[in-house]
């Protein structure tokens, strides 16, 4: 039997690219003040409605703390310096920020996709590169021995995880929609409706007056926000398809960007940070060469 | 079946291999679930049919009889949406919303702004709303019902 998945090899260049965005773009586009300030929420909670199993009470000192830890080894874990251990620590610190914030009606779609992600990262990458640590390890040891057979298995399977997860993750917000609502989310004024209440739900606070006027657009235009809804669900649950090498994979991916991007335009919710769950399916291999041929020109260059 | 090119997947020696595909899994399974575990998800927030542009929110009534929805920035670090979401959930749940928000009426009552001052009642309502391009705000709200209210 031929194993259906597309086996993702990534040597230890691509890998090491690949550590460098997801982390630069976690860096980037994460609030981690935004959760600090949970601590201060005087509100109920409803810890059981919104599934948080940890009784995480983090006073507001505590979660600065975890905000600075998160902030320093989420940028640690870019440059490759005490890698393990920094992505650990920045898996930890964002983990028990949202595990804070989330004990009250709060549910952050915006990073939860980030945890088993950030989990996966801390456990199987053991020989990216472009680390800071073999720079050091370099200069103590004298060389570097990164053919151990058991960490270059994982070469394959932390692209291959990450790409399964991703699929899941938009195959399951399709699925719970056809499941909690079957047919009419499509075939009603649903999305309309949603589109019209996140105005009043984002007052004062749309990312742009344009996007405004364009959500005004699209409600008014008969069908269309149906088309859109129905696009959306199908997108979703195609999303498995991606794992499979087809000519359907790019049009998949695209579209899975660019409904997000609708979603930011329309429904004013900002998806960045799943934008690290889409570099599993960039050339790293690619990247990561021609970053090392570029830098093995200049260690031969003549000072 | 070809073990051999199945089996770096399926190494049970490598402990870590074996975790991070149980983690990747697990998250398959609580999303098919109704179970709801951080940090699985299975992203339920919009997932339900909006029958009717509605929301459910708060408003903060004057000396004058004036009523003003809240914002997000006196909800802050939670926001209109949260406060929609929580109102609902103590509705569905048989409970006052009135217990959902006495963290606002603590707010009002700690707080030295003087239009604060001037609030006499808090409001919950639902608003059935509709979209309105022209106005400042882009919605209008077409249909106002209260559901409880409390003197401050």
């Amino acid at each position: 039997m031929k194993w259906p998945f597309e086996r993702m090899n990534l040597n230890v260049d691509g890998l090491g690219i690949g550590r460098i965005l997801y982390f630069t773009i976690i860096l980037l586009s994460t609030v981690p003040s935004h959760l600090t300030h949970w601590s201060l929420f005087d509100g109920p909670t409803c810890t059981e409605i919104i599934g948080v199993i940890f009784n995480i009470n983090l006073t507001y000192n505590q979660a600065l703390i975890m905000a600075w830890l998160f902030r320093i080894s989420t940028l640690f874990s870019i440059l490759g310096l005490f890698t393990i251990p920094a992505m650990w620590i920045s898996f930890i610190s964002l983990f028990l920020l949202n595990a804070n914030a989330l004990k009250f009606c709060y549910w952050n779609h915006h990073s939860i996709p980030l945890h088993v992600g950030m989990f996966l990262w801390a456990l199987l990458d053991r020989n990216s590169s472009f680390r800071v640590d073999n720079i050091i390890k370099h200069k103590i040891v004298g060389s570097m021995n990164l053919q151990d057979p058991i960490t270059l298995q994982h070469n394959e399977i932390l692209p291959m995880l990450n790409r399964i997860y991703f699929s899941i993750i938009f195959f399951l917000s399709g699925f719970t929609k056809l499941k909690f609502s079957g047919w009419s989310w499509v075939a009603s004024d649903s999305l309309k409706n949603i589109l019209i209440t996140q105005n009043f739900a984002h007052e004062n606070y749309w990312p742009s007056r344009l996007f405004v006027i364009i959500n005004s657009f699209v409600i008014k235009i008969p069908y269309l926000t149906e088309i859109l809804a129905f696009t959306t669900i199908l997108i979703e649950i195609a999303a498995p398809l991606v794992l499979f090498k087809t000519k359907l994979r790019k049009w998949i991916l695209i579209d899975l960007a660019l409904m997000q991007i609708g979603i930011y335009i329309l429904m004013y919710i900002k998806f960045s940070p799943w934008a690290a769950t889409y570099i599993f399916w960039l050339p790293l291999n690619e990247w990561g060469s021609s970053i090392r041929n570029q830098i093995n020109r200049l260690k031969q260059k003549p000072i | 079946m070809n073990i051999r090119r199945i089996w770096p997947y399926l190494n049970c020696c490598s402990w870590r291999v074996g975790i991070g595909t149980a983690v990747v899994l697990l998250s398959l399974l609580l999303g098919l679930t109704n179970l709801r575990v951080f940090p699985f998800s299975n992203y339920p927030m919009f997932a339900v049919t909006y029958i009717k542009p509605q929301i459910y929110t708060v408003e903060f009534v004057d000396e004058n009889g004036l009523s003003q929805s809240i914002d997000n920035h006196f909800l802050y670090p939670m926001s209109r949406l949260y406060l929609n979401e929580s109102i609902k959930v103590a509705l569905i749940k048989g409970q006052s919303p009135l217990h959902e928000i006495s963290w606002i009426l603590k707010r009002i009552k700690n707080n030295n702004n003087s239009n604060l001052k001037k609030i006499k009642s808090v409001r919950v309502v639902k608003y059935l709303l509709n979209v309105n391009p022209q106005a400042e705000s882009p919605y209008e709200i077409q249909n106002k019902e209260i559901i409880d209210e409390v003197a401050i």
